[in-house]
């Protein structure tokens, strides 16, 4: 896949200076893949899928970040819905297998996990994310119950901190974006290959799952290179 | 065409895509200063593998360490963290896709291989709930068999099987079991014999062993491996008078001898000597030490006059005058047990030259026919007389849970009821089982699931098979301990629902429609004895971590199904968990009041502080026991403290079993060739290798397996290791670390090669517990990870016990080539194509 | 000569329809009397003051009672002494009784007046109130707590299981309800098991026909003579015996039973070729053909080829000690079997195993259990009354 430099470069502010990152639109995107990482679709959900009602997203991923051939992907598998009767449970089965089930198999969502330090749940990877967020003064909601290190909950911290950057005055905003490169480059981007090369280990009914995750990885690997000082 | 991130923004958020984006998973607190590291907390917690202080930090456990009442802590310890952030843990309530889809009447076939598809806790006990009533109204109590139960994790109130039994027995009867997977022949044959399981009692305690015995035989007891485990949690108090066991052997005041076809731990450990038999023939051989006995007059008269009945029929038998006509000489034995006749004989007069221990293992009884070598122990060591006796007769239980080691007399914390509360009956109070036994021999339940209405034969009665329907599992793996895989496959597809407790994804959960995870023991408030027949004092099990991802206690859940039936206020008693903690420790306390430590100053007043500091302190000391010898209360006074048998006396021949007409299990004790055997029995052209499915080293049964620290410190290229001897393995081409696939007529399994001079030609072994992880869903898929019970034999040992056989199974094994498959074993439900 | 005939009678005999209290009153009030001032002590007398007036009565049950629900509890109602120790018909009995109990006094208050003695002599004090409440229905608990007012829904389900059969047969609260506002007497011990400990009490006051069938509700000592000074074995629980005599506080007692013929025939069962025992002899018993009445002999039994002998052994025990039937004995028994054994494991049903099965079963596990050895002997033998040969269609 090629970049079209072009219209990455037509796609940042105007206003110049500092980050060339809109912190308020990635922020929202992030949003939006830690809800459809963090559980499994309901009817509703589904169905506004099926009716194109991502395009914002996806668009926006191709024309902004350039990513073409994971949002095409992911809209075939889309369109590939369709095929199955009950499509939310099989995707829900996806889901499961991906992620939910024993973590040895499939692609478990957990930074621990692909650490290689064979320490199983809540390893360093967890600790260092829990240490952020209680830096920033957040917490994983209880009823949630998943440890810090869930890609969802690192999703969300995320546009948390792009959110920040958006807001930030000149005189701080270079510390967030540094910040918010690493923990991108180091966090993210450190396993998120892993987790790829992981589901496309697992025979899924679907590809919904495996091409958002390849998505997501694509994204994330944009993310640092934009957020690099010019 | 490019976009403005404004107007994508603008955009989004206007129309609907908004609606994609969930309020996300976190939540605003006090921004936590940087740098404070915090100290953490030590906790106490117990387990079967002894106890232990924890560091708790951060939410997390940091540390464990050995409690320092423990002088001879396992490795397995090692293993407890790897078992809390296990990647096998069940995180979610889980169903089956298919049965979700069409319940019971969906596709059995892909059970085992199938897709999940996480619920909500609401919805997982509802389903639960539904089944449950579904069963009981459309069919009746036949058809739940809820009376498995395992090896739960410790502690008194959380024990599991108590949990989901009761709750179930709240909605409805249901199908039991009788027996269980360790002693199954033992414990029925005993009774009749020696008036007492055996298996389970406190035997003599070890210092009069050292004290008094000349000669200590370990018969198939490979001690020092398996009393690192124990079933509440363990204290490994054994460990020390082992060690002035070794002592004794290296001083030469004590011979040990293990009979044993493989070189054991303990064997090395003690450095003891080694007797070796053919795999099965202990019979034959002991048979042969018998007639030795006998006709050189080394045995007791006197003992066998005044303690025992029916010698005479007995040594008909052996003398040639029974029925066969063959006398067990030695030279007779020795043809089918591998010793020699003249090393009969030796063996024979040496137990009979001064005080002798016989100390039995279980495993000589988990075989076809298994009551005959314990039925045969126990003539032995009445012939040798000198059962009551402090370091003479024989034991069954030496090796299990610190037995031996001198019981303190102090009184242990009751558990969470089992049953149904005193005068309080079911939603469904139907006790008809239409004809069928409402309790089954639990080895035979594969059969039961196959053949519904058939009857057996089960130690002098009748049992009618129920039509079993439905499974409730809680804290229990089958597909661990029952033999022969493939034919539990075809017993699987029978069932319409099976519903699994378990905290993490073993065989059982992955052949089950509904899995709800439990949390571990470290994860919930509870107390346990410390020393299960030492009884050294009691433990407080300190929750050390809330419990992980979605998991609850099983008094929660169960609290939680009780509730869809209007039973939970009953179900605990209006008790919340620290509640029935208390309640538990306040129980043992009032019963120890009286109780005074053996070795203190006689005060009468009791140890037990308060509640509240014994929980801070986290263990109350009740001091070691005194000193016992099993049996001695019967041979000072026969007729006051007769045994448990028809006569009161030793049974050398059993009128009561004669009468039941068994061709597999006779008035006395016989030699009965085995259905399969290795060196030169039945089948042995075919399979030439004895498989010994041994309990493990580094695991409780199957409990740990999944940790990778421990498995990585014994797996071979990722698999359960098989031991063979050198001998097997070069005429096979096969080196230490290679591949083999281990085979005979009921399945194949891959297991990774261990070349070793403790392990005699023809003898193979792979320790149960290992995971079972087929290839795929179809009879005889190859197991990926080495479960010996792919391979075993599936009958019960006789008509009478009805208990498992699994050390009766022979293979094959070659060097595997090929495309090595993934080990499946660790892995959650895998995918099939739709 | 009459005088002296009823005072005997009175010291001699407990007097077991006279309230404690009544007693203690009435002997107090003979000393006012004698000294004039009838009235004013009347009042005086049913005090709480008055009642612990004497240093006996403050240091021991006076103390005890301020532990209990009788005393403070979240209604604020309060028991004193003359609620449950004077009869509410009490001025009657004054009268008629003043004589007698004025030497009672003497005769039991001289003998307690340190804790020891005091503790020594409880157990006599304490039936003699239960032999009242007994012989009244405990007529002043129910001027509290009356069965017509309970609401079961509102019970405990422990408590609705004892309590609703109670109220059927209008039993006597006290005999259940012992040791509720004063410690039990030491003799009356196991704590272990509560269930076990009540009914022991209730034997306390069953009244004891001659020529009728009792069964023990717990192991009793033996003897051969009616001062029970030469032991002779020991009484089993659950054990059935016919009462031949009472004398005092002794009773003749035979026991029908089987005995093996061999050895010296020390244990006695139940049933023929069953080894429920029911008592064991000493030596030099089991061997007296004076005692022991042997009605059959040498019937072989088939399982084991043993000879047995049917035989009624006649000795002394203690009274107090019976109970008309053995089914709350069974029930205790049964609760408490599925209580111990299920902390482990589902309880075998009793008809799961024949009765000579049973000992060996339940001697390999009930070393788990934290069963006291008399809980033990009385569970082992309701597992054998309950097992398959007495049971109805067991295998």
């Amino acid at each position: 896949m090629t970049e079209p430099a072009s219209s990455l470069a037509a796609a940042r502010p105007e206003a110049g200076g500092g980050s060339p990152v809109d912190g308020e639109s990635e922020s929202l995107l992030c949003r939006w893949l830690a809800t459809v990482l963090g559980a499994e679709l309901d009817e509703a959900s589904l169905e506004r899928y099926r009716q194109g009602e991502a395009a914002p997203f996806l668009d926006y991923l191709r024309d902004a970040h350039g990513i073409t051939d994971e949002v095409e992907r992911l809209q075939e598998a889309l369109s590939r819905l369709v095929m199955f009767t009950t499509p939310r449970l099989e995707l829900a089965a996806d889901f499961t297998e991906l992620f939910l089930a024993d973590a040895r198999s499939g692609a478990p969502p957990y930074a621990s996990l692909h650490a290689g330090d064979k320490q199983g749940f809540h390893g360093k990877a967890a600790e260092r994310m829990e240490a952020r967020l209680a830096a920033a003064g957040y917490a994983v909601r209880r009823d949630v119950a998943e440890p810090a290190d869930h890609l969802a909950v690192m999703l969300d911290y995320l546009a948390t901190r792009l959110q920040i950057l958006a807001e930030a005055k000149a005189p701080d905003r270079e510390g967030w974006r540094q910040d918010l490169e690493a923990f991108v480059e180091h966090e993210l981007c450190s396993w998120l290959p892993r987790l790829v090369t992981r589901s496309a280990g697992v025979t899924t009914a679907s590809d919904f799952y495996p091409a958002l995750l390849a998505l997501l990885e694509a994204y994330c690997r944009r993310l640092v290179e934009e957020l690099r000082p010019a | 065409m490019t976009i403005s991130r404004r107007s994508f923004l603008k955009g989004a958020m206007a129309g609907s895509a908004a609606s994609l984006v969930g309020p996300g998973l976190l939540t605003s607190t006090a921004a936590a200063a940087a740098g404070v590291t915090e100290q953490g907390v030590w906790k106490t917690a117990g387990s079967h593998w002894g106890a232990m202080n924890a560091l708790v930090k951060g939410g997390k456990v940091a540390e464990v360490k050995p409690f320092g009442a423990d002088q001879y802590p396992t490795e397995m310890l090692n293993g407890i963290k790897g078992l809390i952030y296990n990647p096998s843990r069940i995180r979610y309530p889980m169903v089956r896709l298919e049965w979700l889809k069409n319940r019971h009447n969906g596709d059995r076939t892909t059970r085992g291989d199938n897709r999940f598809v996480r619920l909500t806790w609401d919805a997982a006990l509802d389903l639960f709930h539904e089944e449950l009533e579904r069963v009981q109204t459309e069919y009746g109590p036949w058809a739940l068999y809820a009376g498995a139960t395992g090896w739960r994790q410790t502690g008194q109130m959380h024990s599991c099987g108590n949990h989901m039994q009761r709750a179930v027995a709240m909605h409805g009867h249901f199908v039991k079991k009788v027996g269980d997977y360790s002693t199954g022949a033992g414990q029925v044959i005993l009774p009749y014999v020696l008036g007492s399981t055996e298996v389970y009692s406190q035997g003599t305690s070890w210092p009069l062993i050292l004290e008094n015995s000349k000669t200590v035989v370990l018969w198939g007891n490979d001690l020092y491996k398996n009393l690192q485990v124990g079933w509440n949690c363990e204290t490994h108090e054994s460990y020390a008078y082992l060690e002035q066991l070794k002592a004794r052997v290296a001083e030469g005041s004590i011979r040990v001898i293990s009979v044993d076809p493989v070189r054991t731990k303990t064997q090395k450990y003690l450095g003891c000597e080694q007797l070796y038999v053919n795999p099965m023939t202990d019979v034959a051989f002991m048979l042969g030490m018998a007639h030795t006995l006998y006709n050189e007059a080394l045995y007791s008269q006197a003992f066998i006059d005044a303690y025992a009945l029916g010698f005479d029929d007995f040594i008909a038998y052996v003398q040639g005058e029974a029925e066969d006509g063959v006398a067990k000489t030695p030279e007779w034995a020795a043809e089918i047990c591998g010793v020699s006749a003249e090393d009969i004989r030796d063996f024979a007069r040496l137990l009979a030259a001064d005080r002798t221990q016989l100390l039995f293992g279980w495993a000589i009884q988990r075989q076809q026919h298994g009551e005959q070598p314990y039925w045969m122990g126990a003539v032995l060591a009445t012939m040798l007389g000198q059962i009551g006796l402090p370091g003479g007769g024989i034991s069954y239980g030496h090796h299990y849970s610190s037995i031996g080691v001198p019981s303190s007399g102090a009184s242990a914390p009751g558990a969470f009821p089992r049953n149904v509360d005193a005068g309080k009956t079911p939603v469904h109070n139907n006790t008809d089982f239409q004809g069928a036994a409402s309790t089954i021999p639990v080895a035979r339940w594969i059969d039961c699931l196959l053949n519904p209405g058939d009857t057996i034969q089960y130690n002098g009665a009748e049992v009618t098979f129920p039509d079993v329907r439905m499974c409730v599992f809680s804290g229990c793996n089958p597909w661990h301990h029952h033999q022969d895989h493939n034919r539990m496959k075809q017993a699987f597809q029978r069932l319409e629902t099976v519903v699994t407790v378990d905290y993490a994804w073993n065989a059982t959960c992955r052949f089950s429609d509904l899995v709800l995870p439990a949390c571990t023991q470290f994860e919930r408030n509870d107390i346990d004895i410390y020393g299960t027949y030492s009884s050294r004092g009691v433990l407080a099990m300190h929750k050390l971590v809330d419990p992980l991802f979605h998991s609850r206690s099983d008094f929660d859940i169960f609290t939680d199904l009780c509730r869809r039936f209007g039973r939970d206020e009953e179900y605990r008693q209006g008790l919340d968990e620290m509640g029935w903690v208390k309640r538990l420790y306040d129980e043992c306390r009032e019963a120890n009041k009286s109780f005074s430590p053996a070795s203190g100053d006689g005060e009468a007043s009791s140890p037990m502080p308060e509640f509240a500091e014994f929980w801070k302190e986290g263990y109350v000391d009740f001091g070691p026991g005194e000193n016992w010898v099993r049996h001695a209360d019967f041979r000072q006074a026969p007729e006051v403290n007769a045994l448990g048998t028809p006569s009161g006396f030793i049974e050398v021949s059993s009128r009561k079993i004669a009468r039941y007409g068994y061709d597999d299990c006779r008035a006395y004790p016989t030699w009965m060739e085995k259905a399969e055997r290795s060196h030169g029995g039945p089948n042995s052209d075919r399979y030439p290798l004895w498989l010994q499915s041994v309990h493990p080293d580094k695991r409780l049964h199957s409990q740990m397996c999944e940790s990778e620290e421990l498995r990585a410190t014994y797996a071979v290229q990722g698999r359960e290791p098989i031991y063979m001897s050198p001998q097997d393995a070069s005429e096979r081409g096969i080196q230490g670390g290679d591949l083999v696939r281990v085979f005979n007529d009921r399945g194949q399994l891959l297991a990774g090669a261990v070349v070793s001079d403790d392990f005699p030609p023809g003898v193979v072994r792979i320790q149960e517990g290992a995971w079972y992880g087929p290839v795929g869903p179809e009879i005889g898929a190859l197991d990926t990870y080495g479960d010996p019970n792919t391979l075993t034999l599936d009958v019960g040992s006789s008509r009478l016990a009805q208990a498992p056989s699994a050390n009766t199974c022979i293979v094959e094994m070659e060097r595997f080539e090929g495309e090595v498959p993934e080990v499946t074993a660790f892995g959650g439900p895998s995918v099939v194509e739709i | 000569m009459k005088i002296i005939a009823i005072l005997w009678n009175t010291l001699k005999k407990p007097p077991v329809h006279i309230s404690l209290g009544v007693i203690i009153i009435v002997s107090f009030l003979a000393g006012i009397v004698f000294w004039g001032g009838f009235n004013t002590a009347m009042e005086y007398t049913n005090t709480e003051k008055f009642c612990v007036s004497c240093h006996e009565m403050e240091d021991n049950v006076y103390q005890e009672l301020q532990s209990t629900v009788h005393w403070s509890n979240r209604t604020g109602v309060r028991a004193i002494c003359s609620d449950c120790h004077v009869p509410h018909d009490w001025t009657a009995k004054i009268a008629r009784k003043m004589q007698a109990s004025k030497e009672v006094w003497g005769a039991i208050f001289g003998t307690i007046d340190t804790p020891e003695k005091f503790e020594a002599k409880r157990l006599e004090l304490a039936q003699h109130e239960w032999s009242r409440f007994k012989a009244n229905g405990s007529l002043e608990c129910r001027s509290c707590h009356d069965y017509n007012s309970m609401d079961w829904d509102k019970m405990s389900d422990e408590a609705r299981r004892f309590m609703e059969p109670a109220a059927e047969r209008d039993q006597s609260c006290v005999d259940c309800h012992k040791g509720i506002a004063h410690k039990l007497p030491d003799q009356m011990g196991s704590t272990k098991d509560p269930m076990l400990a009540r009914l022991v009490r209730e034997a306390t006051s069953v009244s004891l026909d001659e020529g009728q069938q009792y069964y023990s509700a717990k192991s009793v000592d033996l003897f051969t003579d009616s001062e029970l000074t030469e032991r002779a074995g020991v009484l089993q629980v659950a054990t059935e015996v016919n009462i031949i005599e009472t004398r005092g506080d002794s009773v003749r007692l035979e026991i029908p039973a089987w005995r093996k013929e061999k050895g010296f025939g020390r244990v006695l069962y139940e049933d023929f070729g069953q080894n429920i025992s029911s008592a064991v002899l000493d030596k030099e018993v089991a061997q007296n053909d004076s005692l022991i009445e042997v009605r059959e002999t040498e019937v072989v039994d088939d399982m084991t080829g043993l000879p047995w002998g049917n035989v009624d052994v006649t000795l002394w025990a203690e009274k107090g000690a019976y109970l008309e039937s053995r089914d709350a004995l069974w029930e205790t028994a049964g609760q408490t079997y599925r209580d111990a054994c299920s902390v482990c494991h589902t309880e075998p049903a009793p008809e799961h195993f024949d009765a000579n099965t049973w000992p060996a079963m339940f001697s390999g596990m009930v070393g788990f259990t934290n069963l006291s050895a008399g809980t033990q002997e009385l569970v082992l033998k309701y597992l054998q009354m309950h097992s398959s040969d007495y049971v109805e269609g067991a295998h």
